[in-house]
């Protein structure tokens, strides 16, 4: 490619609901972002349910999927994100928020039930609690398990190292 | 085909010792399997061993992905019926658990509670590597590695899923196991 010949800048199109979203809630979202694949919003933990329910007014329905990722360098140490989905008009939604270790979050389930496991398991792998959840309990690991095993300090060898007297130390 | 003896066709009577000329075929000592032919003679023990090891009912519970090689086991190609093998649901009515797949230690104590509702004598098969000994999860935060930890097992039939022919060939195994090894034996040492 000649070096004189200009290289038209992408123009970045953010679509319409974001900002409408970004209206609704003006408090609630810090950041409008287009994303390396989904358009995401950064959401603020505390609007974190006024949010969803603005992207559910808007069209996104469809609750895809929550998970948690562990960043253990940063004060608030995890990331909460939301995918969402328009059926409609097509789209895919990305939302996320920061919690701090032994944090709350606002819980989606009475804005979307099919969060109500996902939060589950979030809270069983990672320790994230969620406020006004119906019935928070582990989902996938014994009732009386130690620790969150995805969390990055966590051992991989999990309770053997954690606790030889544990009956799950084999 | 009337075995009473009275009426049957002297020819597989035998030939009558010298000093019983003269008296009724009743009164002949005769051998018990001269009066019944196709009897064969042997100990009860091993006569249930046989029919025990030809009709291994087994437990349908897969918990992971080497439970889709025991339904293709199960289905027409590889067929277990040939082997009187018969999927029951019930622990209650099974002498087979083929463990298909990772032991989770919350699903442990349920495989321990479905071991002991089973009918004595039971056997198990261990297939996979995961349950034999944790496989490419071993040593993993949250799995057992083996079923052998929990219950004991008879039959292991390694690889990452065994294929149906593997299977089949420890299901052989367990045949052998079952007709030669007494069943009293193998109730005490459970």
């Amino acid at each position: 490619m000649p070096d004189d010949e200009a290289v038209a800048e992408p123009t970045v199109v953010l679509p319409r609901w974001m900002e409408a979203v970004a209206a609704l809630v003006p408090d609630g979202v810090w950041q409008i972002a287009s994303g390396a694949d989904v358009p995401t919003l950064v959401v603020a933990s505390t609007h974190w349910r006024g949010v969803a329910e603005a992207m559910r007014d808007q069209g996104f329905r469809l609750f895809v999927d929550l998970a948690a990722v562990d960043h253990p360098e940063r004060s608030d140490r995890f990331d909460v994100v939301v995918h969402l989905r328009d059926t409609v008009q097509r789209g895919l939604a990305r939302l996320r928020t920061t919690v701090a270790e032994g944090g709350v979050l606002p819980s989606l389930a009475a804005v979307f039930p099919g969060a109500a496991w996902p939060e589950r398991e979030v809270f069983d792998l990672f320790g994230v609690g969620f406020e006004g959840h119906p019935d928070l309990r582990r989902l996938l690991l014994p009732d009386d398990w130690q620790g969150y095993p995805l969390r990055r300090d966590y051992p991989l060898e999990g309770p053997r190292v954690l606790d030889p007297e544990s009956r799950y130390a084999l | 085909m009337d075995v009473s003896g009275q009426d049957a066709p002297r020819s597989w009577l035998g030939t009558p010792p010298p000093e019983a000329e003269g008296r009724s075929s009743e009164e002949l000592p005769v051998p018990l399997w001269q009066h019944l032919p196709g009897v064969l003679t042997g100990n009860v023990q091993s006569f249930i061993n046989w029919a025990r090891s030809n009709s291994i009912w087994y437990m349908t519970f897969g918990i992971a992905c080497c439970a889709i090689e025991m339904m293709a086991t199960g289905a027409s190609k590889y067929d277990f019926d040939r082997f009187g093998m018969i999927p029951r649901a019930s622990p209650r009515q099974t002498d087979l658990m083929i463990v298909a797949g990772t032991v989770t230690e919350k699903m442990a104590p349920r495989i321990k509670t479905l071991y002991e509702q089973m009918a004595e004598p039971r056997w198990v098969l261990a297939l996979g590597g995961c349950a034999s000994n944790g496989g490419p999860y071993h040593e993993g935060y949250n799995v057992v590695d083996g079923v052998d930890k929990i219950v004991p097992v008879d039959i292991y039939v390694p690889g990452c899923p065994p294929r149906p022919e593997a299977l089949l060939h420890g299901v052989m195994l367990l045949q052998e196991k079952v007709r030669w090894v007494q069943s009293a034996e193998k109730t005490a040492r459970t």
